[in-house]
């Protein structure tokens, strides 16, 4: 079991009104359970809004839960100080939705791909070492290695998007979080990336967890799929599963609109109430009931 | 054939587009012909900011003479003044005739120290002794006001590089701080900020140079100065570093840096202040002729550089009687380079935040 995440909450507070007197809650993320295991590819899928991103900040301590368990490779991350947790975070690292904004703009590649090392200075503690790592990195994700000196902006999309990949993987983490990192590209590159995070896997031995809201993309490289709505994940299944036997009304939903190229449908019908739990309906295909 | 093609970053192309306009160009150059002249001031002015001669009250510009009694030219040369009273006991300076100061490039004069090292008499340009060369006029101890212009703006126009060196170091650092933490840092940071700005400028200003003990040299008073005034001007700053870094720690670059494991601070002053870099360099080049003005206007009432010290804002407390301007006019020169300096500031910055403006926009925009 690489990572697993217990009764995650999350709610945001808006205060409204002249003096901030009342306040409106978001339960962005709403008891949230997920277990990862290792070489285990998970997408997480859902419209946007739905909590999957803060899920993600939330795994990464981007952001504090409010209560819940987050442990991972048998430490508990949710508690203690950042500082801390150099081996888990070191080993959990983040691909980023947009490759424009993810690359400092003042930054040429070289420093990007420094950056990546921050938690691992004592073992690339000589220039040179990180430098061969760097370039056998690049060559991993088909870049060229004459890129050191250039800036993010000289770059397209999916070069971005490479030097993003490259920069989480200069430490060999363990977990890689993906949150919408093809979201942003055309057809023809998300395809190439995808197909290169396929390849990557093998070679690095990683774990996905791939977030998205395009359920072909997913279906490409992982082996089970969560469905989340509104800040709980609805159905937990493999990806075969999910694709020939949908349960969950909005899972059907989601994969009609996937196929016919239509917006989901307002799902009001759909109500939560507070003892809904993911139940395993055979062979591991968990539905919200 | 592949056509080599150099990386230029964001900040190489703005410095391009301002080679292109000619009036901050212009400006530029005057500033550093300034500075210039402030760095190697003991060379370039023909006498110390403290050599005076009182038999040269209030002389008039040196009138050079290029053709002699006989009529040929000559070696262009100046004469000794002597004066008599007119009838409103006002000193008219007459020229002697047989006398002749030849000007001299490099000649020997008063004894000073090049640069702090170098011990020696020699200057640019001065006239043999007895003469006295006056290019600017004299003031009233008969001390050359183009010799103190160019000691003046030693301190004149270091007091606002230094003073916003200091100033922004401290609105940068607090700004960053403050916008990247957020919550009660922020709060307890603006609150601060928002009580420096209540006080108007130059009281605070006023009250604080009360603060500063009167056994102080002028060197200790130069630095009480600079103090003063970056202590006023940092919190304006502070409070728009603060707004544009609330923005930018919500970029995915900053959380990028944050997954990587890098510190706050170290984040803060790679990842967010650099971005607001674009707006700063406009800022400190509009607010260095607010340092420059302000010591003028400490000095001015006597409460900044005290005499012999030379700086723009003492020299011209001298011109705060309207008849001395109305007979002296020279002793104005001191007020035409502080214009001539806030102007220049205030081109090139100008001329600056133009050609940084892509990148300002890109930065707003998040782009």
């Amino acid at each position: 079991m690489l990572l697993e995440i217990k009764n995650i909450k999350k709610s945001f507070y808006q205060k409204t009104g002249v003096f901030g007197e009342n306040k409106s809650c978001v339960k962005a993320v709403d008891n949230v359970d997920l277990v990862i295991n290792q070489g285990e590819n998970i997408g997480l899928v859902g419209e946007s809004g739905c909590g999957k991103t803060t899920l993600a900040r939330i795994i990464l301590r981007l952001l504090k839960s409010d209560s819940g368990s987050i442990n991972f490779d048998g430490v508990d991350i949710s508690q203690g100080s950042f500082g801390k947790l150099k081996h888990a975070r070191r080993n959990m690292q983040m691909v980023f939705q947009d490759p424009y904004s993810s690359l400092d703009p003042r930054f040429n590649i070289e420093n990007v791909m420094e950056e990546g090392f921050t938690l691992g200075k004592k073992e690339w503690n000589t220039k040179s070492k990180r430098r061969e790592k760097i370039f056998e990195t690049f060559s991993a994700v088909n870049l060229s290695t004459d890129i050191l000196d250039r800036y993010p902006h000289e770059f397209s999309g999916g070069e971005r998007q490479r030097i993003a990949i490259a920069r989480s993987l200069v430490l060999n983490p363990k977990l890689l979080i993906l949150d919408e990192a093809v979201s942003s590209l055309d057809v023809i590159i998300q395809k190439q990336i995808v197909e290169l995070l396929a390849d990557l896997r093998k070679k690095y031995d990683l774990t996905y967890l791939f977030i998205s809201h395009n359920l072909k993309v997913v279906q490409r490289i992982c082996q089970k799929i969560a469905v989340m709505y509104k800040g709980k994940i609805v159905e937990l299944a493999s990806t075969d599963d999910i694709f020939s036997y949908p349960l969950h009304p909005y899972t059907k939903e989601l994969l009609a609109a996937a196929v016919e190229y239509r917006s989901v449908k307002d799902n009001a019908k759909i109500e939560f109430t507070d003892d809904m739990r993911l139940i395993d309906m055979g062979k591991g295909h968990f539905l919200l009931k | 054939m592949k056509k080599e093609i150099k990386s230029k970053s964001q900040f190489a192309l703005a410095i391009s587009e301002f080679k292109r306009s000619r009036r901050g160009i212009v400006c530029l150059t005057i500033l550093g012909i300034l500075y210039f002249g402030a760095i190697f001031a003991d060379f370039i002015a023909p006498y110390t900011y403290d050599s005076e001669e009182r038999d040269y009250s209030y002389a008039s510009l040196s009138k050079v003479h290029f053709v002699d009694e006989n009529g040929s030219l000559s070696w262009p040369f100046v004469r000794e003044l002597s004066f008599k009273f007119d009838e409103y006991h006002k000193r008219i300076y007459v020229e002697k005739k047989d006398t002749k100061c030849y000007l001299r490039l490099f000649n020997k004069g008063d004894e000073y120290k090049f640069l702090g090292l170098l011990k020696t008499d020699r200057h640019l340009f001065g006239v043999d002794s007895p003469g006295r060369l006056y290019i600017m006029g004299a003031d009233v101890r008969g001390r050359d006001i183009f010799s103190r212009l160019i000691y003046g703006a030693r301190i004149s126009l270091s007091i606002g590089l230094i003073g916003v060196s200091i100033s922004f170091t401290l609105g940068l650092l607090i700004g960053g701080i403050a916008g990247y933490y957020g919550g009660k840092i922020d709060n307890i940071i603006m609150r601060l900020c928002e009580m420096f700005m209540m006080v108007p400028g130059f009281y605070l200003m006023l009250a604080l140079r009360s603060a500063v003990p009167d056994s102080f040299n002028s060197f200790q008073v130069y630095l009480a100065i600079v103090v003063i005034l970056s202590f006023i001007g940092w919190a304006s700053l502070a409070r728009i570093i603060r707004g544009m870094s609330i923005t930018l720690r919500e970029r995915e670059y900053v959380l990028a840096a944050k997954v990587a494991g890098v510190s706050d601070l170290k984040i803060i002053i790679r990842h967010i202040l650099p971005h607001t870099v674009s707006y700063s360099i406009v800022a400190i080049m509009l607010s260095i002729p607010g340092y420059i003005l302000g010591e003028a206007a400490l000095s001015l009432i006597g409460l900044g550089i005290q005499d012999p010290i030379a700086s723009w804002g003492n020299m011209l407390s001298d011109a705060m009687a309207i008849a001395h301007i109305q007979l002296h006019p020279w002793i104005l020169m001191p007020g035409f380079m502080i214009f001539l300096t806030v102007i220049c500031f205030n081109v090139v910055g100008d001329t600056l935040r133009d050609c940084l403006d892509p990148l300002l926009r890109g930065e707003v925009d998040g782009t």
